[in-house]
């Protein structure tokens, strides 16, 4: 075998236990005869193979791991929060590419019910404001007159009549 | 690198954070030595780190078991290292020297034995400085960590000559080093 081919196998399969065993031994023969190759051998063990072998597996410190459980725990509250736009950009886009009349209507239709609903809202407060001052004037004039024959009805119906019988 | 179970993977693909954490304390040496060694630098490997296994995290699901789950991490760590050496080296355009390094370490305040150690470990880095990071990750994940030539070559995406290619180179750069001084 010649030097060149043992060098190669040296810096590579040789020193790294890859050669199968009759290559292997051919090697080792060669190394035992040739004082070049066996020199270069002690040398390559010397400045590439001893040194490494210092190097031990390493564990990173405590503070990589929390920084993992940080980003996953940022990166779940993002899919949370762009699942949750995106089902409402779902609506939207089905909302928007209805037919145009349908959108119209329904367009429409929403505001009239919007509209209407305020417009509910208002007048029952507005009864219900006058009838808590209507009541009120009631049993203020019924304390005011106890002798009087034609007393203030209680009656809601006739509060009008009342009213007016009280200032004549 | 320990042999990660294949339940606890399939439990981490489906969200178990217990699982993953799991395999993150089986992986992590491996994960972190390799992005030290390929990028000499601390915080960098740290980053490094963080980098693979959120990647994992993110590509479990659609992990198929069509390779080995160490072939794949081993993948991710290398490729990751490389690249973050690769923009770090263009940042800063500057190189540490073997002395350089052993003076940083020297001067440290730390106990006899861990100087010694320091020692040696910075000796090192310093000569692994001297690679690039292809040769340097191959000749780490064989020294260090004993992966096969078909190992790194897989690992690497890299044809197996290749991987003895880069390893001959890597062990003659450390031989010529050796001579100079």
């Amino acid at each position: 075998m010649k030097c060149k081919r043992v060098k190669d196998l040296l810096l590579t399969d040789f020193i790294d236990g890859q050669l199968d065993e009759a290559l292997r031994q051919e090697v080792d023969v060669h190394l035992k005869m040739c004082k070049k190759c066996g020199q270069f051998e002690q040398e390559l063990r010397h400045s590439a193979i001893e040194p490494l072998a210092e190097l031990k597996e390493i564990e990173p410190p405590d503070s990589v791991w929390q920084g993992i459980k940080e980003a996953l725990y940022e990166q779940n509250e993002g899919i949370t929060f762009a699942k949750a736009a995106a089902v409402l950009r779902g609506y939207l886009d089905r909302f928007f590419s209805l037919p145009r009349p349908a959108f119209a209507f329904i367009t429409v239709l929403a505001v009239f019910l919007v509209i209407s609903g305020s417009m509910n809202l208002w007048s029952l407060r507005s009864r219900r404001l006058i009838n808590a001052y209507v009541q009120e004037q009631m049993e203020f004039f019924e304390g005011l007159d106890t002798d009087n024959e034609d007393s203030l009805m209680t009656n809601n119906d006739n509060l009008e009549e009342a009213i007016e019988k009280y200032f004549l | 690198m320990k042999d990660i179970p294949e339940d606890i993977i399939v439990r981490a693909a489906n969200g178990d954070l217990r699982a993953f954490e799991e395999i993150y304390r089986l992986s992590c040496g491996f994960v972190f030595s390799v992005a030290l060694r390929v990028t000499n630098n601390h915080a960098d490997a740290q980053e490094v780190t963080q980098d693979v296994f959120l990647k994992i995290h993110r590509k479990l699901k659609g992990f198929r078991f069509l390779s080995s789950f160490k072939t794949w991490i081993y993948r991710v760590t290398v490729n990751t290292a490389i690249n973050k050496y690769k923009s770090a080296v263009k940042q800063t355009a500057k190189r540490v020297d073997f002395d350089s390094v052993i003076n940083v370490t020297a001067a440290r305040d730390i106990m006899e034995e861990s100087i010694d150690k320091e020692y040696a470990q910075a000796a090192v880095s310093g000569l692994l400085e001297m690679l690039n990071p292809d040769q340097r990750a191959c000749l780490v994940l064989r020294e260090v960590h004993g992966l096969s030539y078909a190992e790194i070559s897989e690992a690497m995406k890299i044809n197996i000559n290749t991987v003895r290619s880069r390893l001959k180179r890597a062990r003659l750069a450390l031989m010529e080093h050796k001579k100079k001084r």
